[in-house]
């Protein structure tokens, strides 16, 4: 087994079709005790409306709803940071599993319908995997190193590898880690392999991470290629999604009473791969 | 600010990309200037006629796959030549790492099995399965049975650089002491597109900081690299083949695709891999640049290096072997190396004229150097930026 390094977790954020934090927690605790209903194929778009009111500057037309998703989440996260934050020295990075899925079907959809020669060189550009890091940088204003992890349903967790390595590399005394996941309702019928019993979901979680410090909560990432992981508790109420682990991980932090500790696995079926999110209040 | 970086070796290299599938040949092209450029139909018959560098269908078995897979058999290839080359035992790869760069390597690009679902064609697309099948680091570490971190690292084309140099970090910090590492992109109907409309690729060979440059041309391929603690690679007997002395990371926040004026970015990547390997820009024997020959990069790096080593050798390989995208980074730390070990940098083939608004000329014929350190810049979409600085075995 290969651990990384504890982390300090100093605040974070989230967008999911549910809602913000305060109304997914809510939501979560009413579900608890609510008797089972069916549900649909899939949630409704998460909102990213409130992006257009705390951040009027941003040219929200030219953001897909992928980047919108990452952006607000992340700003909801550096809203609660710590005020020793410099945004010229924090890094980012991003675990995504598809990246833009919508701007990349569009992109196929645009070979296949009008020829390569006409095809949309808007859809290609925010099609390539980092693009939603390069944005975040962009309309942040983050000039340390961004990086973007792509390893399926473990993003969420490879990023919080990276970024424990970033910060006891002292590359960076915090870094904004999160994870973000669009639906596409194209590329689940392409892929209908990635579809579960749950309700499809979509969203971004954020965290700022730095070193552990005593009054925050610690995480840290452990791998496996052996046993099996026991599923995610909770993806009835949120749904499926390759952020399954990132969601967890917010629930975790938010409702885990103090002086426990909770670990969250999750495993690459075809890779064998298996990552453990370690969380210590 | 960042420690200085320990001791953190090259133990072995593996490489496949058009320029050649071994280190001997590769250099001979790289010197030579030779180009292997063919007609983009080879990818599909609709393919635009835009020629990149081909890796030989030979390399990839039983023949293209056009899938995620393709990308996966490159950096197969690589890697057996670096663990040969390291001279590690399948029963010794338990507790290695795993950190691979790649662009088209984990994209949504399975065209062929996306077409079929929209004519309703029942049946499993093969393009869609490679894809969930194929991710590199997860796939690599499987088929060695490596039991460490495994990332796949997707940042453009800084991700090669991006790898070696997070592959470094994590030896550095004592996670590991042995890490597999580099980049892998072959290419496909679906990027080889998007880059044609993005109208940045010339149709004709690249020209490198030239006044008449227009524009990139693509490339595929992997560079792989054994990265270990210096003092472990001693004990078992293996010469260092040299080190990765500093890596440093920053990012424009400027535009979308553009690169910042200033080269704001890239001047405080430098900087920090400067710092990190405890030397300063006289030190640097030459650099090799992004050097895509597109209007903006050229321009961008081209000032920034009149402006912070005016004197140095420049050399831009990518006339020889393409824009690699997720590998270029790997591909050219090991030519770094190469020329550290030849003791020269070749010329940077396609550069005729220099650019009056850069006034660079990079190296126009083998060039002896003078030095132990190599500088590598990337710059990638995004804006990103990634340098390395390379060291020679004989430091």
């Amino acid at each position: 087994m290969t651990m990384s390094k504890r982390l300090g977790v100093y605040s974070m954020g989230l967008v999911h079709n549910k809602g913000e934090l305060p109304d997914f927690l809510h939501a979560f605790s009413l579900e608890q005790q609510a008797t089972k209903q069916e549900q649909a194929a899939c949630y409704p778009p998460a909102s990213v409306q409130e992006l257009g009111k705390c951040m009027p500057s941003v040219p929200l037309r030219r953001i897909p709803h992928y980047a919108r998703m990452a952006l607000l989440a992340a700003h909801r996260t550096l809203m609660k940071a710590p005020k020793d934050v410099d945004l010229h020295e924090l890094s980012l990075v991003i675990g995504t599993a598809y990246a833009g899925v919508h701007m990349s079907m569009d992109f196929m959809d645009s070979i296949v319908d009008a020829s390569p020669r006409l095809s949309s060189p808007t859809a290609f550009s925010h099609a390539v995997n980092n693009m939603g890091a390069g944005l975040l940088s962009l309309y942040l204003g983050l000039h340390g190193a961004c990086h973007t992890v792509t390893q399926f349903n473990l993003s969420f967790a490879g990023a919080l590898s990276l970024a424990a390595t970033l910060v006891h590399a002292q590359r960076a005394r915090y870094v904004l880690v999160g994870g973000v996941e669009e639906y596409d309702q194209r590329f689940m019928q392409t892929c209908p392999q990635t579809a579960t019993a749950f309700p499809q979901a979509e969203g971004s979680v954020f965290v700022l991470v730095g070193k552990e410090a005593a009054s925050k909560p610690s995480i840290a990432v452990s791998w496996q290629t052996e046993g099996a992981a026991a599923p995610l508790k909770h993806r009835s109420f949120y749904g499926e999604s390759p952020l399954a682990q990132g969601f967890e991980t917010a629930l975790a932090l938010a409702t885990v009473p103090a002086n426990q500790e909770i670990t969250l696995s999750c495993c690459h079926q075809h890779s064998q791969r298996r990552a453990t999110i370690h969380i210590k209040k | 600010m960042i420690a200085p970086l320990p001791s953190v070796c090259v133990s072995g290299m593996g490489i496949a990309c058009a320029a050649g599938l071994d280190s001997q040949t590769v250099w001979h092209t790289l010197c030579a200037g030779t180009q292997h450029r063919v007609a983009a139909t080879i990818l599909h018959k609709d393919a635009l006629d835009y020629p990149f560098f081909a890796v030989p269908d030979s390399v990839f078995g039983s023949g293209r796959r056009f899938s995620a897979h393709d990308t996966l058999q490159l950096s197969i290839v690589a890697a057996e030549q670096a663990l040969k080359q390291a001279h590690i035992l399948p029963q010794q790869q338990g507790a290695m790492h795993v950190v691979m760069g790649t662009t088209a390597g984990s994209a949504l690009h399975f065209l062929a099995g996306y077409t079929a679902m929209r004519e309703k064609k029942a049946g499993i697309y093969p393009d869609v399965e490679e894809y969930f099948t194929s991710n590199l680091a997860l796939s690599l570490a499987q088929r060695y049975s490596m039991h460490g971190t495994a990332l796949t690292i997707a940042n453009a084309c800084t991700s090669g650089a991006d790898a070696l140099g997070l592959a470094a970090d994590m030896i550095a910090q004592g996670e590991c002491k042995q890490v597999l590492c580099g980049g892998a992109d072959a290419l496909s109907l679906v990027p080889h597109t998007g880059f044609a409309r993005l109208m940045i690729y010339s149709k004709t060979a690249c020209r490198p900081f030239d006044a008449e440059r227009q524009g990139l041309n693509l490339g595929e391929g992997a560079g792989m690299l054994i990265l270990e603690e210096t003092e472990h690679a001693l004990a078992r007997g293996v010469r260092p083949l040299g080190y990765i002395a500093g890596y440093g990371a920053a990012s424009d926040a400027h535009h979308f695709t553009a690169p910042h004026p200033q080269a704001r970015g890239l001047q405080k990547a430098v900087a920090l891999a400067l710092h990190n390997a405890g030397i300063t820009a006289e030190d640097i024997a030459f650099i090799n640049a992004h050097g895509t020959a597109t209007q903006e990069n050229d321009k961008v790096e081209g000032n920034f290096f009149m402006q912070h080593f005016a004197h140095k050798p420049v050399w831009g390989s990518k006339s020889c072997t393409g824009h690699t995208l997720g590998a270029a980074g790997a591909l050219e730390a090991i030519f770094c190396l190469l020329a550290l070990q030849k003791g020269s940098v070749p010329a940077t083939h396609g550069f005729a004229n220099p650019d009056p608004q850069i006034k660079l000329c990079p190296t126009q014929k083998n060039t002896a150097i003078h030095s132990s350190y190599a500088l590598s810049t990337s710059l990638g979409f995004g804006g990103g930026n990634a340098a390395l600085i390379l060291a020679g075995a004989q430091l």
